[in-house]
């Protein structure tokens, strides 16, 4: 832990504070950022323990009686200092099959349905939700689980009325939607306040359980067989 | 703008430190003062807020 003295000035954030140790006392000091508009979602730390975006944490915001911590993000390796690899989300985001429009489809839908999957469009990939998740962070089950910020991606193809595939299995057995217990971490970090326990998650969970759980449709799939992407 | 500071003699430093306040900081203040007044012998009365400071304390793993 290393501490440094920093000026306050009016409407300063920790990002803002991180840009003066740079500039006065530690110019090799990593950092990943790119907006700070609170929209790349390249500047997430832990900020007071807190998982955060640092350009949209104000200074006066916090309490300036003792030292303000800022660490990097734990669930995922540090390549140094604050700057943490977080490509493991990417081989994720690899694994769900694109948003794949029924042939001769009319484009045309209702503003309802916009609607529901534009709140999952908001997502600025800042990963907060992923560093949060007790799955990941406390449990390191990345070989088993996607996280909440794929059951968010999923949930927007999921839920497009114009898209055709399913993708119940996916989240059921390579994403192992079962492995969330729902305690909303996720949802209180989120930046965007994307609901994504309520909206995203409880949704997903349910489409699983009706495809795979339901007695009726499991004598059905046995009748008809297993119905993939339909 | 020339600005001189009382040098303390048993520290031999600028009395403002004793204050946690730096040349900057007294600089800012006569630069943008909330209050600037005449005072004794041709001298300059500025009042306002000095900085306030924080302690960042950056780790890279607990």
């Amino acid at each position: 832990m290393v501490e440094y003295k920093v000026p306050i000035a009016p409407g300063m954030v920790v990002l803002d504070a991180l840009h003066y140790v740079q500039a006065h006392d530690a110019a090799d000091l990593a950092v990943r950022w790119n907006c700070k508009a609170g929209k790349c979602g390249s500047c997430s730390a832990e900020v007071n323990g807190r998982p955060r975006l640092t350009c949209k944490t104000r200074m006066d915001a916090l309490p300036l009686d003792e030292p303000i911590t800022v660490q990097p993000m734990k669930s995922f390796p540090v390549i140094r200092d604050l700057v943490t690899d977080v490509s493991w989300n990417y081989k994720v985001n690899r694994k769900i099959p694109p948003f794949t429009p029924r042939p001769n489809v009319k484009w045309k839908m209702d503003q309802r349905d916009v609607d529901r999957v534009q709140e999952f469009r908001k997502c600025i990939e800042c990963f907060l939700c992923q560093n949060v998740c007790h799955v990941l962070r406390d449990h390191d089950k990345q070989e088993q689980f996607g996280g909440p910020r794929f059951f968010v991606r999923i949930a927007g193809l999921e839920m497009h009325p114009l898209d055709s595939l399913n993708r119940t299995e996916l989240l059921k057995d390579e994403l192992g939607i079962g492995l969330c217990n729902i305690t909303k971490c996720c949802t209180e970090v989120c930046p965007e306040d994307i609901h994504i326990t309520d909206n995203a998650i409880i949704p997903l969970k349910e489409r699983v359980v009706d495809d795979f759980y339901d007695p009726v449709r499991w004598f059905l799939r046995k009748l008809r067989g297993r119905e993939r992407a339909k | 703008m020339k600005v001189r500071y009382y040098i303390d003699p048993t520290t031999e430093l600028p009395h403002i430190y004793k204050h946690e306040v730096d040349e900057s900081e007294v600089e800012d203040v006569l630069s943008k003062p909330g209050e600037d007044r005449p005072g004794r012998e041709g001298s300059r009365i500025a009042i306002g807020q000095n900085r306030i400071w924080a302690l960042l304390a950056l780790s890279s793993k607990d």
